[in-house]
């Protein structure tokens, strides 16, 4: 299983969760192996220089790493479209270490996220970062 | 004050050319009276010319209120967002590649797919697609409307739909559908604010009234929206509405100062233009004298 | 951390009013005061703000023509959806205030005479303390597109202060119901909704109710001016039909000009004028959406 956390800094296992996807500096892929961290890689976001789109961009790059997990502070509407047609199972987490979140989530803590400001009446047009999470 | 000599001379000779004269109606900040002074001057000009008047405030269009009208002959407008075709399709990934707004999604070996509320309908992907398997698709962005206010008066009105993020297109739609009407002055109502949206409404204007009010927030605002028209190189003047609520007097640029007066904001309540609920009185004047002074009613 | 809105479809209405007075009154609960007008940006006007931090925001893409490759072929002015390519007496010319900097004329030149300058300086956010709280105002150059995007990037920046112990962020949001609208009402908890009554103030106020709804921003309603027109009652009737409170209503105010000429928010202007005495009175019902 590969798992991405989406990091506030220069990423790595003792990096913090971002508070936000599409626009967190750099994304930390680990797999799991067993019930052990293997492979621990860093990859820059498209998404953090990016004019629009940052949460497209992001989570294009997610699905391209051939990643099955997500653990960001929180996803945008757009992100998170992509991220379901990618099939990623979305989770959400505190703004704790890369390794804590990814022990939370291994023992089943970490609730699935949900897009702050999906599903409207009409399908309004959303974006511009404005997805943020419940911390 | 103003109005006379070369400059004047000028737009007259621009507006030969096509026959009609377009006028803008601005202010930059909110509320100033941009819309109480374009459905008046619209008013009163509409007794001498065939005068259609545009309200292109399409986040919140409010002319029609003002006149006590219901909107009529609605047209849904659309604008383009690009339909994949995938027999068509070799994934080559330009598409996506070159999409500004990042609308464009393609997985790793999959084919394009569009989030169409981040398209704006640029056309880029349509164009760059080798294959042709980019086919024009649409969405709706929301509605025009045209109206008849007299005989000699049209009212056009562009109206977004709530949740659509993007005002300019609307703009755009709603100035193409005013092509339909003919008429002698066009006036052009435009949106608060000083984005490319109030710069499209502005951009066949020959000559901008920029309205605002004596307040440091409505001196700020003018200031970025004179920066704007500059910009754009068009003739404007200042329109100086509720003069008299505070001790600030502005001067340059001013064409016509409309004191505070309840008569207007009664008018403005009751949805009958000011100059028809106070025919031949001074408030009559405080819209015709801008109009005389640069020479429009007099024409 | 509440985030509060104070939005009104249309302008003029007595956003900046409210949003000053809410500031003040409620100065205790630790709120950052962020401009969401990034076009006509103003409120700083009323505040006595302490400037100490300016960032660049470079969100604007724009067209450059090659003059020494272009063949004035015309393509592009044709193809420019935004209409901002003019080819006019064998000169063609991109306008950038209406240029929205996306690909289109640099892909269908012939000559590739076209190029995409990006991150071209569009305008400033501007950090400062005031006595109620830090503020954040924008400054967009004229005949920009990307507003939205300017007020959701200062508003993330209120959002960061939450660990330096900000509580509430109150938004004042542009006029209209456009992107800095929507980027102003985005993520927040509560809209406060302001109109007068008037038809035309009515029906803008309902095209920001509609955003709010979608948003899920809990709205609220105040009423301006109400004495002006008294016997205006669709606000009434609607707030009863959708279960919309209106939590206060604030008469006419001659001050209120008065004390925006004196740069100074009514309610340190006259605490005695009647739309203070108004906003205190019901404030309070109101403390409550605050963290």
């Amino acid at each position: 299983m590969r798992i991405c956390i989406a990091t506030s800094g220069s990423g790595g296992i003792n990096d913090f969760v971002s508070t936000v996807f599409g626009r967190c500096p750099t994304f930390t892929i680990v797999d799991i192996e067993g019930n052990e961290i293997k492979n621990i890689r860093v990859i820059q976001n498209p998404g953090y220089v990016s004019g629009s789109g940052a949460g497209v961009l992001a989570a294009q790059e997610i699905v391209n790493e051939g990643c099955n997990v997500l653990i960001s502070g929180s996803v945008g509407p757009n992100s998170y479209q992509v991220l379901m047609a990618g099939h990623i199972d979305m989770r959400a987490s505190p703004p704790t270490s890369v390794k804590d979140a990814i022990n939370l989530f291994l023992e089943g803590k970490l609730p699935v996220a949900v897009p702050v400001h999906g599903g409207g009446r009409r399908g309004m047009g959303m974006g511009m970062g404005r997805g943020h999470g419940p911390w | 004050m103003v109005g006379e000599g070369v400059e004047w001379e000028w737009v007259w000779e621009e507006v030969m050319d096509h026959g009609s004269m377009i006028i803008g109606v601005t202010g930059g900040k909110g509320g100033t009276g941009k819309s109480t002074f374009a459905v008046n001057i619209s008013s009163l000009l509409s007794r001498k010319y065939r005068v259609k008047l545009i309200d292109a405030d399409v986040e919140c269009p409010n002319d029609h209120i003002l006149f006590s009208k219901e909107l009529k002959n609605e047209v849904r407008e659309r604008i383009f967002i690009p339909s994949f075709n995938y027999q068509k399709c070799i994934k080559c990934s330009l598409c996506q590649k070159n999409c500004s707004e990042n609308a464009i999604v393609m997985f790793k070996n999959g084919y394009p797919f569009l989030l169409p509320n981040l398209c704006s309908s640029c056309k880029t992907c349509y164009i760059v697609c080798p294959t042709k398997a980019i086919e024009s698709g649409s969405k709706f962005i929301g509605s025009t409307f045209i109206t008849e206010i007299n005989e000699n008066l049209t009212l056009v009105t562009g109206m977004l739909d709530p949740g659509q993020e993007r005002s300019y297109p609307m703009v755009l739609r709603t100035l193409d559908r005013a092509n339909e009407i003919k008429s002698e002055i066009t006036i052009i109502d435009t949106s608060a604010g000083t984005g490319n949206h109030v710069a499209a409404s502005l951009m066949d204007a020959e000559i901008v009234f920029a309205v605002t009010e004596e307040t440091p927030l409505g001196l700020h605002d003018l200031e970025m929206i004179e920066r704007l028209i500059e910009k754009m190189d068009k003739m404007y003047y200042v329109i100086v509405n509720r003069h008299g609520i505070s001790d600030i007097n502005i001067k340059e640029k001013v064409l016509g100062k409309i004191p505070y007066d309840e008569r207007i904001a009664e008018s403005y309540y009751r949805g009958i233009p000011a100059v028809e609920m106070f025919k031949n009185t001074d408030i009559e004047n405080y819209f015709l004298e801008p109009l005389m002074e640069v020479g429009i009613w007099q024409r | 951390m509440a985030e509060i809105v104070v939005a009104s479809g249309k302008g003029g209405v007595g956003k900046s009013t409210v949003l000053s007075s809410l500031a003040i009154f409620f100065r205790e609960k630790n709120n950052a005061i962020v401009d969401g007008d990034a076009e006509a940006p103003n409120l700083h006007l009323l505040f006595d703000v302490e400037w100490s931090e300016e960032r660049e925001y470079r969100g604007k893409s724009i067209a450059v023509i090659d003059y020494n490759k272009c063949n004035l072929c015309g393509k592009c002015a044709e193809t420019c959806e935004y209409r901002a390519i003019k080819l006019k007496n064998n000169e063609i010319k991109i306008l950038d205030y209406l240029c929205e900097g996306c690909l289109a004329c640099a892909v269908i030149c012939p000559e590739r005479a076209i190029s995409i300058k990006k991150d071209v300086y569009s305008g400033k956010i501007k950090i400062g303390k005031t006595e109620f709280g830090p503020f954040i105002s924008p400054e967009l150059e004229p005949g920009q597109s990307n507003s939205g995007k300017l007020v959701t990037e200062e508003k993330n920046i209120a959002r960061s202060w939450k660990e330096k112990g900000i509580k509430n962020i109150l938004v004042d949001s542009a006029a209209g119901i456009g992107c800095q609208v929507i980027a102003s009402m985005g993520g927040s908890n509560y809209a406060i909704l302001i109109a007068e009554p008037t038809k035309s103030s009515f029906s803008d106020m309902l095209r920001a109710y509609e955003l709010a709804y979608h948003f899920r921003a809990k709205p609220f309603i105040i009423i301006n001016k109400h004495d002006l027109n008294p016997d205006f009652d669709l606000i009434e009737k609607f707030s009863k039909e959708e279960d919309v409170e209106i939590i206060g209503k604030i008469p006419y105010d001659k001050n209120i000009p008065v004390s925006m000429a004196k740069r100074k928010p009514i309610f340190m202007y006259d605490p005695n004028s009647p739309s203070t005495r108004a906003m205190k009175d019901f404030f309070p019902t109101i403390s409550s959406i605050f963290d």
